[in-house]
């Protein structure tokens, strides 16, 4: 097992290296960072040239990606393209906000749909099995963005009508609080909404899966050997066949992780929360390679990490699994 | 599992296992529901000019912002500029539903195509395309997308197509190759490359007929995801471009009037609510229908 | 039996523990601004600022000067008429001598900085140092790099500069460092999160990142009205649904909008006051007529088509019907339409007429459109020795107003036979790639300025001019535009400027369409903003604010 692990995590560490080149190529070709400049009148050149000669914006692309792969490692990722600011803070302070986000909504969305799924595997085709169903299926089917505008539009439409508002609908702290506990609470009080379009969103999967996987094993050999045994029904559900049905749940959830940052870019600029997924979407349309390339690798790692712990947990939990 | 039940007396008919399939297919009432509702929404979409009442670009300033009426057949509104809400909708579903269709099938095509190669010769040619997809799945897909659309500029509906696809063939390779990897072993295999049948045609002849469900299933969930995307991609401003009316765009053109012009982005996204679940219903039929395990007892 | 019953009530705890953990896990509270309910002012805004450095290479924006412009105090700000009224500057400066150009000035005695030290002529000469050394990434040295000394007597100064520079009275009252702040610092890498010092009314307190900067009352200002207030909260929230839901819920007070077609809600609204008026900013259509655009573009008869075949009455009306109704129509490319005494509309002789538009294409033997205005009409016009006429359009994407005048303007083209092949890209794309390349045939923008920008409109019009990417030339303008750069006479170089606009009203290289309007938005309990369409910005006169 440690060999495979080995393995994976070289053939991911030339992946990265691969994917890393494509992206700066593609952000650097995308457009002139000191695009906008073009439109200030009487623009310093000696101002222009400076920043040139500091990213070695004239140089061949190959050899830019030379000098920001240095700065990556001696300089912790090095600075923006224009401002010569530190990226690292800054992605750090974004992480955090993120990380906190999409973290909160997966292990609600989790929660939910094992519950859901459970119940609904266990009382198939009954009215709560369909409306589950049901349910599932409109949450994978409605948009993101467009949940995250109905909520906003319909806290708007409250407020309009009682004047009073229910949750906030944009940033992440209110103008006013102190630190401590009042923090955390009108945090959590901002991540409502957000955390809700997140769920929903993953939920709906989840659910449809713990169902499946939880059938499938219901009705497997075992399961029908536990009973045979004369074991009440409870324990049967709950130490048999959840835990086994479980296993498959947990390694989609972390596959998913990729998704969830992805999806966490509409719900953070709708919602306006100073997130990861914001700070991409900044960067790549100010042409900024430092920024994207900084967040990339971010991104990329957290990903090919979760994706080899599932790996790894899937493999220890279900003995069938060999790994050559 | 035969689902033949048989009188005494009554000869078996022996049936194709297409037969057999749309047997199964036919008896989900929720498919087939879903499946009628999308042969009409797609109707809608290729007939547009001749349903729509209005072209999706007539302006009438003086009847902008005007809520659903019957008056005038302006049955979704209208939108700043005056022009007809319900026409630019209908346009929309055909900008839409073209480009997720395109997206479905090409992804479709490249991932058999990968996943085939990579499971039939397994080896170091499967490492290779199996480490190439990884680099691809690395990266979330949104942030690709953008990066792509940001790089390649104006959105036609093709070149969106285009990069749509590019990201989607992933899961449908994966799931080939998962295929061919056991379909490798069988029998039949070893005894057409006995008869003496070049690798494409033991690939194309008769291990692609074998995996054609799972295929298919994913072909249409893919329509469903790409929908999604594509609405995503335009919402935020980087998919397909004016004047083409396509849905995600027309939600993003309506939402700074959201709150009051309430129509602007209800709409649009009902009709992206609608096509994607009758999607997902259609596909989930066509699974149970593939699949000889699932017991679906439905009178 | 009890294992599974000892898993199931662990879960909720462990998801409760996960939760709270991740809470406090996160970023840790900053030091919370005092709380003090009255007093308090939030003003909401869409573009957080890079860092507080403003003027430089990477921040050149309006929103970082909204809070600059009342730290780093200026001699003399605008008003909300545009006119320079003295603040840190006794009385305004002289123009002493023409030849060689000098300037003096003088600061007020009680002029200081928050942390005591007094605001001398010494500070000018340090922004100066600034604004020349080649290291330092501003973004313009315009009028800086004229100067050749500035020699200082405690608060009083002289400039003299070493060629005449016409905007010389905006250069020396703009704001400036303090000198004993920044001796010796690497000003790259200075006020990137904080500004230690202030001559203005308020001075910095608090920044968290994404959400808010707090700024709070300088006690030591006195040169102009202090501010009633305890603080000024900016936040800010990129959506912009979010941020007039923000005023209407009372999280926020004042607000500076886009030109959002939500505006309309507030015009009606009791509980708002908005105020509204054209700025400097104008929104025009650049004709490209060098070699990489199409040469139909090159034929004065098809520009002069084009220009009437639009509508731009309609244009203006259907964009602003609701929130600034009666915009007028741009006819100059040099005065704004509200330059009572300089504004001539040179360009109204180009008076919307689709049959002239058609009529103008055949006289000149063009084949192949329709005969009269049609609409629905899918002909495209030929023109002998060009070919078709359908133009790439390009502007910027994602831009509510800009894609409705876009569709608009495809419409009236398309009755008078000329096409449009519409091109959006990001801003970065567009300003960064495009435009410079010259590679495009229509492109439709913001010019942004101020009181000064007409004086440089050599720049864009001029043959070989910095930003003159259409590649446009003609003598005259030219040598009428150069020469009112050096002209210190005011009214001389107006006639100059119209000159050089007259001219570019026959030649027609780009289309002006309209100047956009500016509006501000204040809740009623909030008096005191008033709209100044300089880069001053509303807070211009914060002192004035008052919460009841």
């Amino acid at each position: 097992m440690l060999s495979y692990a080995v393995r994976r995590l070289l053939y991911s560490v030339v992946v990265l290296v691969a994917a890393s080149f494509l992206v700066f190529t593609f952000v650097s070709l995308s457009g002139d960072p000191l695009g906008q400049l073009n439109l200030v009148p009487n623009l310093s050149e000696q101002s222009r040239q400076n920043v040139i000669d500091a990213k070695h914006l004239d140089d061949p692309i190959p050899v830019r990606y030379a000098y920001w792969a240095k700065d990556a490692v001696t300089n912790q990722f090095g600075t923006t393209l224009l401002g010569d600011r530190p990226i690292l803070p800054d992605l750090w302070r974004v992480m955090k906000n993120t990380l906190q986000l999409v973290l909160i909504a997966e292990l609600l969305a989790v929660l939910i749909a094992v519950v859901i799924g459970v119940y609904s595997a266990r009382h198939q085709y009954s009215p709560f099995d369909y409306a589950a169903t049901t349910f599932s299926f409109l949450g994978l089917a409605t948009p993101a963005f467009w949940l995250a505008l109905i909520l906003q539009v319909l806290v708007v439409q409250v407020r309009e009508a009682t004047g009073h508002q229910i949750f906030p609908i944009a940033s992440l702290s209110s103008v006013d609080h102190e630190g401590g506990l009042d923090f955390v609470l009108d945090r959590a009080h901002h991540l409502v909404l957000p955390v809700i379009v997140l769920t929903v969103a993953s939920v709906a999967g989840y659910a449809r899966y713990m169902r499946a996987s939880m059938l499938e094993v219901i009705n497997s050999d075992y399961v029908r050997t536990a009973r045979a045994k004369g074991l009440p029904e409870r324990t049967v559900t709950m130490k048999h066949a959840f835990r086994n049905a479980l296993i498959p749940l947990v390694t989609l959830v972390a596959l998913s992780f990729g998704n969830l940052l992805g999806g966490a870019i509409v719900v953070e600029t709708i919602f306006s929360l100073d997130g990861m997924g914001l700070y991409f979407y900044n960067a790549l349309l100010a042409n900024d390679p430092y920024r994207v390339m900084a967040w990339l690798m971010v991104t990329a790692t957290m990903i090919i990490v979760f994706n080899l712990v599932a790996d790894l947990v899937y493999g220890y939990l279900d003995p069938r699994v060999r790994y050559d | 599992m035969t689902e033949l039940g048989y009188e005494a007396g009554v000869e078996l008919e022996t049936r194709s296992q297409w037969a057999y399939v749309r047997i199964r297919f036919l008896r989900h009432r929720l498919a087939v529901g879903s499946l009628i509702v999308l042969i009409l929404i797609a109707l809608v979409g290729v007939f547009a000019s001749q349903i729509a009442p209005y072209g999706y670009d007539e302006l009438d300033i003086e009847n902008a912002s005007k809520g659903p009426t019957l008056e005038d057949w302006h049955l979704f509104g209208t939108d700043q500029l005056g022009r007809d809400y319900f026409s630019r909708v209908v346009f929309g579903v055909r900008t839409s539903l073209w480009v997720a269709v395109f997206v479905a099938l090409v992804s479709t095509a490249i991932g058999t195509a990968i996943g085939a190669v990579a499971g039939y010769y397994g080896g170091k040619v499967d490492n290779l395309l199996m480490r190439f997809t990884d680099l691809v799945l690395t990266v979330p897909g949104l942030a690709v997308l953008l990066t792509a659309s940001v790089f390649l500029g104006s959105g036609e509906p093709l070149q969106i197509g285009l990069i749509l696809a590019l990201l989607f063939w992933t899961t449908i390779a994966r799931i080939v190759r998962g295929a061919f990897l056991s379909l490798r072993e069988e029998d039949f295999v070893d005894a057409a490359k006995a008869a003496g049948a070049s690798d494409l045609r033991v690939i194309a002849r008769h291990m692609l007929p074998n995996c054609v469900g799972p295929i298919i299933v994913n072909a249409t969930l893919a329509v469903a995801a790409a929908i999604l995307v594509e609405a995503a991609l335009s919402y935020l401003g980087l998919g397909i471009q004016p004047p083409n009316p396509a849905l995600g765009r027309l939600i993003n053109e309506g939402q700074s009037n959201g709150f009051e012009l309430w129509w602007l982005v209800t709409f649009p996204g009902l009709v992206i609510v609608a096509i994607a679940l009758c999607v997902n219903f259609v596909g989930d039929g066509l699974r149970d229908a593939f699949d000889p395990r699932q017991r679906r007892v439905r009178a | 039996m009890r294992s599974p019953v000892r898993r199931r009530s662990a879960l909720p705890a462990i998801f409760a523990v996960a939760v709270v953990a991740s809470l406090v896990f996160g970023p840790s509270a900053p030091a919370g601004p005092e709380i003090t309910t009255a007093g308090t002012v939030i003003f909401v805004h869409d573009q957080e600022p890079p860092s507080l450095r403003g003027g430089w290479i990477d921040n050149n924006l309006l929103a970082t000067g909204l809070l600059t412009n009342n730290i780093w105090h200026g001699g003399q700000i605008y008003d909300s008429r545009a006119r320079l009224q003295p603040r840190l500057f006794e009385g305004k400066p002289r123009l002493v001598r023409t030849r060689p150009q000098t300037v003096s000035f003088r600061y007020k005695a009680a002029a200081v900085w928050s942390d005591g030290r007094p605001v001398t002529c010494e500070d000018l000469r340090a922004t100066w140092r600034v604004f020349v050394n080649p290291q330092f990434n501003v973004v313009s040295r315009e009028g800086w790099k004229d100067v050749r000394s500035v020699t200082c007597n405690g608060k009083s100064g002289t400039v003299v500069f070493t060629r005449p520079f016409a905007a010389w009275e905006s250069l020396v009252s703009s704001g400036v460092y303090a000198a004993h702040v920044i001796r010796g610092k690497n000003m790259n890498q200075m006020f990137n999160d904080s500004i230690p010092v202030s001559s203005g009314p308020w001075r910095f307190q608090n920044w968290q990142k994404g959400v808010q900067i707090t700024l709070v009352k300088n006690p030591r200002y006195r040169v102009g009205p202090p501010m009633k207030l305890d603080r000024v909260v900016f936040r800010y929230i990129l959506d912009t649904n979010a941020r007039f839901q923000a005023l209407k819920a009372r999280e926020g007070h004042v607000m500076e909008p886009q030109p959002q077609l939500q505006i309309a809600e507030f015009l009606n609204d009791n509980d708002f006051r908005v105020q509204r008026s054209p700025e400097y900013a104008y929104e025009h259509i650049d004709i490209q007529l060098g070699a990489r655009g199409h040469p139909a573009l090159r034929l004065p008869h098809v520009r002069q088509a084009l220009i009437t075949g639009i509508d731009r009455r309609q244009i203006s009306q259907a964009l602003f019907r609701t929130i600034a109704p009666g915009l007028p129509t741009l006819e100059s490319l040099v005065f704004k339409t509200f330059e009572r005494g300089l504004y001539k509309p040179n360009f109204s002789r180009w008076r919307f007429n689709s049959a002239r538009a058609i009529s103008l294409l055949r006289s000149k033997g063009c084949t192949g459109g329709p005969a009269t205005p049609t609409d629905g009409n899918d002909d495209i016009y030929s023109c002998p020795g060009v070919g078709r006429l359908v133009f790439r359009f390009f502007t910027t994407t994602g831009n509510q107003l800009r894609t409705l005048a876009f569709e608009v303007i495809e419409q009236q083209l398309k009755r008078v036979g000329i096409g449009l092949i519409p091109r959006f890209q990001t801003a970065g794309q567009l300003f960064g790639g495009t435009l410079p390349s010259s590679d495009w045939d229509l492109m439709m923008f913001t010019y942004a300025g101020g009181p000064d920008s007409k004086i440089t409109s050599n720049t864009l019009y001029s043959c070989g001019g910095d930003q003159n990417y259409g590649n446009y030339c003609n003598r005259r303008s030219t040598a009428a535009f150069n020469a009112a750069t050096r002209e210190l006479d005011p009214k001389k170089r107006n006639a100059l400027l119209n000159r050089g606009d007259v001219q570019l009203a026959v030649d027609i290289p780009s289309i002006p369409l309209f100047v956009r309007p500016k509006w501000v938005i204040s809740v009623r309990g909030l008096s005191g903003p008033v709209l100044n369409t300089t880069s001053e910005g509303t807070p211009w006169n914060v002192g004035t604010w008052q919460l009841r």
